[in-house]
């Protein structure tokens, strides 16, 4: 397994077309509908790696699930937006409380696959060498 | 720690020669002083003897001559001298004569005394003895002790004078040397070493020290010529290669002044470089380097600028691999009216990763309305070739897509009647030859899909006024307000045969209103045609059958069926018939079945009147084993039938 995804979205196809894109490449994926069911899921498991949360929800947006998110103590899983061009506004938000990045819709797999990739590559911790001998 | 200061060579030459001169002095001093004591002394016994001897010469040959008195008047002519402290003159007899000085009698220890025998042999022999002070030798010791102290104390202070003039003569020889020394240290080799013609070793110190400068000034000169000389080679290279550069930066100056395309260049951070293209001056205003590329290029439009900066955090912080983050930054921008496409690439300067950037920026706008008048040119001839075929047909389809254009751009909720409009306007759209309003549209579907929400303004005045366009162009070509029936050659036949034969007015009447029902078949070929292409388009291939008995119908019954049927065709395509490797691999024909059907009947309107049929119109595809199927059908309302026997089949 690669990693353990959180993907928030209150679009259920959104949340399968991600899920499978991202299970497809060996990771684990979580679903959550909106901020205030991803803040359960994050508490119930800690092994999540990254957040990949939508920002326009109901009950809880993306912006406020990030400031929640925040608030936690760390370790803190990243999160990455995913937002539409005419939101730029909202991501520029999400930057400054701490999101890693953000990926534009209509979502595209390889994209959302390589940043869920390299955050994962970047939170795995070093491989050990081990030598021959002793 | 600090060392402790160096005494410097005169101080300590100087010293050393006072403390030679002061050894010296002390130690003549002691001598003379010793001898002074000495003289004194022997100068003092001689005394005594030379009293002694002219005392007895004056007692004469024989003391019995004299008497008591004459020798004690020659004793006491002894006795003037201060230096005799006692005469006495002894006689074997036991008489005894003595004089005194005055003053307290002398210790003993403190005098030294001479002793002589007077008388003759025969005579009365007597012991002079003369006894002198000492004091006298205590003075004369005195005397020469302060005549050796003052002597070694002159001697010294000679010696302390001549040593001070000689380390003074020493320190200024020496600091005259020290000050060439450090101004030629310093640079200056002006300066020379004074020499005294001493031939001392600071003198001969100061010769080879002069020839030291003298040998250093000449080198110098020569490193100097052999530098001027590398100068001179050098400028001329530097003047060369300026030249050369300059001529470089000329030409790349004069290219990037001419080039069509704006071109600059970016740090990771997306800052301007120095250079760029002037025709980036045209459409933003001077490049200030160090500005971020995003300020620069959409400087009046925030939006902008916030996906590109967006865009470029993701190159900036590697979130994503380079070739897919440059991919997600916007590729057009606008300039007043000109359109502009945006190109970053990495420049590879050999490093892990690229740290500079050329952004390349094209102006499009003519390549975009070339495009779009090429699109409009596909676009009408597809639709003149439509008009061509079945005019009839394509008002009928135009007028549909007007109206789901207008419910569709006029709605304000994104109601789900709203999304069907917007989905069969874009298939009929396709269908119809438009392909841009059917890219609008399946983009509007793609935002709404994500948004929920109708799409912004900016998709809503390109639909508009892209139909609008193809409405505009088009309205010449179809003459519309005109209605026109292609008349077929039997009906026509079949009215002539009734005039002649005389039937009633009714049956002419029934024949004459047929001549304006429009065939089924050829709607649901135009149907077939759209599926055929629409699957094409889809990668796959259908096999469309078309079935109407010779049903007809009014033109305005079509208008409100042919919207249901485009989407149940489209819906078909879509989800009824598996894709041609799915089809095999279930061991069916890689070609997909549609059947499109019409069919008339009377018995279902016998209440109404006897002219009524009903016409149903149905598709259906193939089932396959995964269970997918669609079937749609639907009745429309009724119809006069002529009530002769020799009417034509219902017309609608």
């Amino acid at each position: 397994m690669n990693g353990k995804i959180l993907v928030v979205d209150d679009s259920r196809m959104i949340r399968t077309i991600a899920g499978n894109a991202l299970r497809g490449r060996g990771f684990d994926v979580v679903e959550a509908c909106d901020g205030i069911d991803a803040l359960a899921r994050l508490d119930a498991d800690r092994d999540i790696d990254v957040v990949v949360s939508d920002i326009n929800m109901p009950r809880m947006n993306g912006i406020e699930l990030l400031e929640a998110h925040v608030a936690r103590p760390a370790p803190r899983a990243p999160v990455v937006i995913l937002t539409t061009e005419s939101e730029v506004y909202l991501v520029q938000r999400a930057r400054a409380l701490g999101a890693r990045g953000w990926l534009f819709k209509p979502l595209q797999s390889e994209l959302l696959v390589a940043a869920v990739s390299k955050l994962c590559g970047a939170l795995a911790p070093p491989s050990r060498q081990t030598g021959s001998g002793s | 720690m600090r060392p402790a200061p160096a005494r410097s060579i005169p101080a300590r030459v100087a010293l050393l020669v006072a403390l030679v001169v002061g050894a010296t002095a002390a130690g003549t001093a002691v001598v003379s002083y010793r001898h002074a004591v000495a003289e004194a002394e022997g100068a003092l016994a001689r005394k005594g003897e030379a009293y002694a001897a002219i005392a007895a010469a004056e007692l004469g040959p024989s003391p019995a001559r004299r008497d008591a008195a004459a020798a004690q008047e020659v004793l006491e002519a002894l006795a003037h001298d201060p230096d005799v402290a006692e005469a006495t003159l002894s006689y074997r007899a036991g008489a005894r004569v003595t004089t005194r000085s005055e003053g307290a009698p002398s210790p003993a220890g403190s005098t030294v005394d001479t002793e002589i025998d007077v008388g003759p042999r025969d005579g009365e022999a007597g012991r002079l003895v003369v006894r002198l002070h000492r004091i006298s030798l205590e003075d004369a010791r005195g005397r020469a002790l302060r005549a050796s102290a003052a002597g070694a104390i002159g001697v010294l202070l000679i010696g302390v004078a001549a040593a001070l003039l000689i380390g003074a003569s020493l320190r200024r020889r020496l600091r005259a040397l020290t000050r060439v020394a450090s101004a030629i240290a310093a640079g200056d080799l002006r300066g020379r070493p004074v020499k005294s013609g001493a031939g001392d070793e600071i003198d001969q110190l100061a010769h080879a020290f002069d020839a030291m400068v003298t040998r250093l000034e000449e080198l110098l000169a020569q490193q100097a010529r052999s530098a001027a000389d590398e100068q001179v080679r050098l400028d001329g290279l530097v003047r060369e290669r300026t030249n050369e550069l300059g001529a470089r930066h000329r030409e790349v100056r004069r290219l990037l002044d001419h080039m069509s395309d704006g071109l600059f260049t970016i740090d990771r951070l997306g800052r301007l470089g120095t250079e760029s293209a002037r025709v980036l001056e045209r459409w933003f205003g001077p490049a200030e380097p160090g500005t971020p590329f995003w300020r620069y290029l959409a400087a009046d439009d925030d939006g902008m600028a916030g996906r590109i900066e967006m865009g470029w955090d993701a190159v900036s912080t590697d979130l994503l691999p380079l070739p897919m983050a440059l991919d997600q930054l916007p590729r057009f921008i606008r300039s007043g009216p000109a359109s502009l496409e945006l190109r970053v690439e990495p420049i590879d300067d050999g490093g892990e990763r690229p740290e500079q950037f050329l952004v390349v920026v094209r102006d499009v706008t003519l390549a975009l309305e070339r495009d779009a008048a090429a699109a409009d040119a596909r676009e009408l001839g597809a639709a003149l070739q439509c008009i061509a075929s079945d005019r009839d047909g394509f008002v009928e389809q135009l007028r549909e897509v007007d109206a789901l254009a207008r419910r569709v751009t006029t709605a304000r909720e994104p109601r789900p009647e709203v999304l069907r409009d917007l989905h069969t306007l874009k298939g009929n759209a396709a269908m119809l030859g438009f392909r841009s309003v059917a890219s609008i549209c399946h983009e509007w579907e793609d935002r709404v899909d994500i948004t929920q929400e109708l799409p912004d303004a900016e998709l809503h005045v390109r639909l508009v006024s892209r139909w609008g366009a193809i409405r505009g162009a088009l309205a010449p070509l179809i003459h519309e307000g005109t209605h026109r029936t292609a008349v077929e050659r039997g009906d026509v036949e079949r009215l002539e045969e009734a005039i002649r034969a005389e039937r009633p007015r009714s049956t002419l009447l029934s024949l004459t209103r047929a001549l304006l029902m429009e065939r089924a078949e050829s709607h649901l070929s135009r149907l077939a045609d759209y599926a055929r292409v629409s699957a094409g388009g889809r990668g796959s291939d259908v096999r469309v059958h078309v079935k109407c008995d010779d049903v007809r119908l009014e033109s305005s019954a079509f208008t409100s069926l042919w919207a249901a049927l485009v989407h149940v065709v489209r819906n078909a395509l879509s989800h009824g018939i598996e894709p041609p490797g799915d089809r095999v691999a279930c061991g069916k024909s890689p070609i997909g079945e549609i059947r499109l059907l019409c069919s008339q009947s009377s018995g279902a309107s016998r209440s109404r009147s006897p002219t009524t049929v009903v016409a149903s119109t149905g598709i259906e595809c193939a089932r396959s084993q995964r269970g997918w199927a669609c079937r749609a059908r639907r009745s429309t309302s009724s119809s006069e039938r002529s009530s002769h026997p020799d009417s034509p089949p219902a017309r609608r």
